[in-house]
């Protein structure tokens, strides 16, 4: 029975590959099989320079075949299990049972950094086979509960540990990240804008997308960036999931349940966005997966970059098809939109004057409707704030990060417990035709309702936002009923965040 | 009357009745009769070439088949206030529901104007509305658009002189505005049909609305700009000219108070100029009580706070009512909610809001 086995990456998940190797007479060749690609082939020269570092010379016609044959196979990752393989079938070492291999061998028969280590080490855990994986890899590799697990750093010590004369080590559990990461930055930071830190927490309890619409220099970014630290830390579930992402792309890792952040240029491209490429990495979205996705200056992305967002925001994955087969990667985001009133960034400002035609805002504006306006629940100005008004504003910084968080912790908790016969998670979640048979208004809220929406010519999707905004104004306030308040608060938003030009 | 197009508007009626130019001799293209009149080259090619190819036909055709009225100068239907301008137009294109008898008033001003014009516009129209006062604008953007919505929104009818044919809408973005207009009040141009939208049809756009109205009114003017243009126009129609004082430090404000220190009458309140208008010093007092505070609608301690705090300061954010009121950001937003419910409150700039000047409920 064959007992080598490497991984390679499909999308987020890791795929057992067999490696045989058979060695006959003749002249020297390695030929690897089994749809590898460039980098997988490249692998002959590094796996032939690390074995005779060893001391293990290679000699006569050595075929190494990756099965399953079928699928494709990528990434330098395949070096260490191709090297044990050879080792193994020429009788120098002898690997005890079926084992994973993992590493990128370095021609001196160093082990380096491979990305996908987490996906590697769900996959031996629930196989059940021990995994050997780079130094590099430790970290990744050590919060993953329930994994055998050895860090190698030269292939020498590995070889040295399968004939059992030195012992690896063995990879840790890591100790669960305790206590909240610092919030970075911090509500208290943030001078002012409460109008914008409370529409920031009810996105954060209820799961609303937000738009924030202000002048340059009015504090969109930052606000944006506080948004993570409010939301509730990540469960451990979600953490997995953060983690595997990132392992897939081989960013480093973060241990804390910290959500994500991730910001994207407008000139980024989709496939960096939405993933995909020649090996169907993961993009942005599926990065920010349980976090934050930002987009400054929204009014400036390419519409098909936007139009691609439609499937993360409506059902939570994305998938990615290309010729060389398709993925599915998860993108469960908050999304963060801002972008300036106008052209110029100071229409409406009380110092600065708007130097922007009518057309020009006109055009503007018409740019930012569309598909993905439909799914933005909350709109917000963030006021720049006049001189006067910042001094006025100095040393008033209001709650801590930490403070909100539990108010939205407790406000998600009630909304889980709610919609928990349904399969949501979250109000942002709601269906149409489930809102307006969950949430009920009593009398007074209904005529009130009536009144403003005909007034300000609210639409069917404007009104079912209100609600679901009102219905998280109410969890907030831990209230089971939606009455007037709920509702004033959630049209104060829709009516202040609407954008002064031409009603 | 077929030189609507051809030449010119204007006098050329007395000018054919005091050259005694027959009609017929006009029609039939008569070189004599276009020398008499003393017809430039180029407008005599051009009128030759529209007679030649049946052009008013075809117009009076189109129109009628547009819903579009044509009223020529000497007409039954003519208003009486534009016949006694200096240069009054010879023919109206009128569609809608005819022009509202009775008073009328010229709000005109800035395309690019601030939520404090724009409210104040409409907020007038409104009240113009109340007293049976008509609004004439301009259809344009910003002030003109404000007064049209405005006047509309009380169910008033309003007039808009548009400065393009009458099936052509300018700002196209428009175009619901004015089939609104057409509805519910009454779309006049002197252009003939297709005309687009020229730099130069505006000023003459402006000598009517100059004329339509017995006051016009400047809500928000920069110095160079069409409203102070119309106000000027107004003047030498002998009509009287009011204007809206704004900040002196405000660009969209300085031709409108430069009007008022050159001897334009200061808005300063709304009712009162309504009462002036309409002659009717009812007016002062709709409900026949005090002007405010009469059978308001119940606010909560905190919701009169806030409208207490936006009524002593002006146009505020979010933060600084919080500040001043002290009070958390979701309580505030929950006050103006409601306020913005009753008509009492109004998003003024981004992220800024204030009192509006009439609490409509």
């Amino acid at each position: 029975m064959n007992v080598v086995h490497g991984v390679t990456l499909q999308g987020i998940k890791a795929l057992k590959v067999e490696v045989e190797v058979e060695i006959t007479g003749g002249l020297f060749v390695i030929a690897v099989v089994g749809l590898p690609d460039a980098s997988v082939k490249e692998a002959r020269e590094r796996v032939r320079a690390a074995l005779r570092s060893l001391g293990v010379s290679v000699k006569g016609r050595v075929a190494v075949n990756l099965a399953p044959a079928d699928s494709p196979k990528e990434g330098a990752l395949l070096d260490l299990p191709i090297a044990v393989g050879i080792a193994h079938a020429k009788g120098e070492i002898r690997v005890p049972g079926p084992t994973l291999f993992m590493g990128e061998l370095a021609l001196d028969g160093r082990v380096r950094r491979v990305r996908g280590a987490v996906p590697a080490a769900l996959l031996a855990r629930d196989l059940g086979f021990p995994l050997f994986v780079p130094e590099g890899n430790a970290r990744e590799v050590s919060l993953v509960k329930g994994v055998r697990a050895w860090q190698v750093g030269h292939i020498r010590e590995l070889f040295a540990h399968l004939r059992g004369q030195s012992q690896l080590k063995v990879i840790e559990q890591a100790e669960e990240a305790t206590g909240d990461p610092k919030p970075d930055p911090d509500f208290s930071d943030i001078k002012g804008q409460v109008a914008a830190k409370r529409a920031l927490e009810i996105a954060a309890a209820g799961h609303h997308n937000v738009l924030l619409t202000g002048s340059p220099g009015s504090g969109k970014t930052l606000l944006a960036r506080a948004l993570k630290d409010i939301l509730p830390p990540l469960s451990d579930e979600e953490m997995m999931e953060v983690l595997l992402v990132r392992s897939t792309v081989g960013l480093p890792l973060d241990s804390s349940r910290r959500r994500p952040f991730r910001a994207i240029h407008h000139t980024s491209s989709t496939i960096s966005v939405c993933g995909g490429g020649t090996n169907l990495r993961p993009g942005e979205v599926s990065l920010a997966h349980r976090g934050v996705l930002f987009l400054d200056e929204f009014t400036e992305f390419r519409r098909d970059l936007l139009e691609s967002l439609r499937q993360p925001l409506e059902d939570g994955f994305i998938s990615v098809s290309r010729a060389s087969g398709s993925v599915t990667y998860p993108a469960r985001v908050l999304f963060v939109a801002a972008c300036n009133p106008c052209p110029c960034g100071f229409l409406g400002d009380p110092v600065e004057p708007c130097r922007c035609s009518p057309s020009a805002v006109d055009r503007y504006r018409r740019k930012m409707s569309g598909p993905i306006l439909d799914r933005i629940d909350l709109c917000v100005t963030v006021p720049r704030l006049t001189p006067d008004e910042l001094v006025q504003a100095e040393g008033q910084g209001g709650e801590s990060s930490t403070r909100v968080r539990e108010r939205v912790l407790r406000a998600r908790e009630v909304q889980w417990d709610r919609w928990k016969n349904l399969g949501y998670q979250c109000n942002a979640e709601l269906p149409e035709k489930a809102l307006r048979k969950q949430v009920r208004l009593d009398l007074d809220g209904r005529r009130f309702l009536k009144d403003v929406a005909g007034r300000i010519r609210l639409s069917g999707r404007g009104i079912s936002r209100v609600l679901k905004v009102a219905r998280t104004i109410a969890d907030l306030a831990g209230e089971e009923n939606l009455s007037t308040v709920h509702l004033a608060e959630a049209l104060a938003f829709r009516e202040g965040g609407d954008l002064p030009w031409d009603r | 009357m077929l030189n609507a197009c051809g030449c010119f508007d204007a006098r050329i009626l007395t000018i054919i009745e005091s050259r005694r130019i027959s009609w017929e001799d006009l029609a039939s293209g008569s070189g004599a009769a276009m020398d008499r009149l003393g017809m430039k080259e180029s407008a005599r090619k051009e009128f030759l070439g529209l007679l030649s190819s049946g052009w008013y036909d075809r117009e009076v055709e189109s129109c009628e088949s547009m819903g579009v009225r044509l009223i020529f100068s000497g007409d039954p239907g003519y208003p009486s206030m534009l016949a006694d301008m200096i240069d009054p137009p010879l023919v109206l294109y009128e569609s809608g529901s005819g022009l509202p008898s009775g008073e009328r008033v010229a709000v005109v001003g800035t395309r690019r104007c601030t939520s404090y014009g724009s409210n104040c516009a409409s907020d007038l129209a409104s009240v113009l509305v109340d007293v049976g006062v008509a609004v004439v604008s301009g259809g344009a953007r910003g002030i003109d658009a404000a007064a049209h919505r405005g006047c509309m929104s009380s169910g008033g009818r309003t007039v808009a002189v548009t400065g393009t044919g009458a099936d052509i809408s300018y700002p196209a973005s428009h175009s619901a505005l004015f089939r609104e207009i057409r509805e519910e009040g009454c779309l006049l141009t002197e252009f003939p049909l297709g005309t687009p939208p020229r730099p130069w049809n505006f000023p003459r756009r402006n000598r009517l609305i100059a004329g339509l109205c017995s006051r016009c009114v400047v809500v928000e003017a920069p110095e160079k700009s069409g409203a102070v243009l119309t106000a000027r126009l107004a003047l030498e129609a002998g009509r009287e000219v009011w204007a809206v004082p704004g900040r002196i430090t405000d660009g969209v404000c300085k031709g409108s108070n430069a009007l008022i220190s050159d001897g334009a009458m200061p808005l300063v309140d709304i009712r009162v100029f309504a009462a002036l208008v309409s002659g009717r010093q009812g007016a002062l007092f709709p409900t026949g009580g005090r002007r405010e505070d009469t059978a308001g609608p119940v606010l909560t301690p905190e919701e009169a706070e806030v409208l207490r705090i936006l009524a002593d300061h002006g146009e505020m954010t979010v933060d600084n009512i919080s500040a001043e009121g002290k009070m958390s950001a979701a309580v505030v937003l929950r006050g103006l909610g409601v306020l913005s419910a009753y008509g009492l409150v109004a998003p003024g700039g981004p992220g800024r809001w204030s009192k509006r000047t009439q609490g409509r409920g």
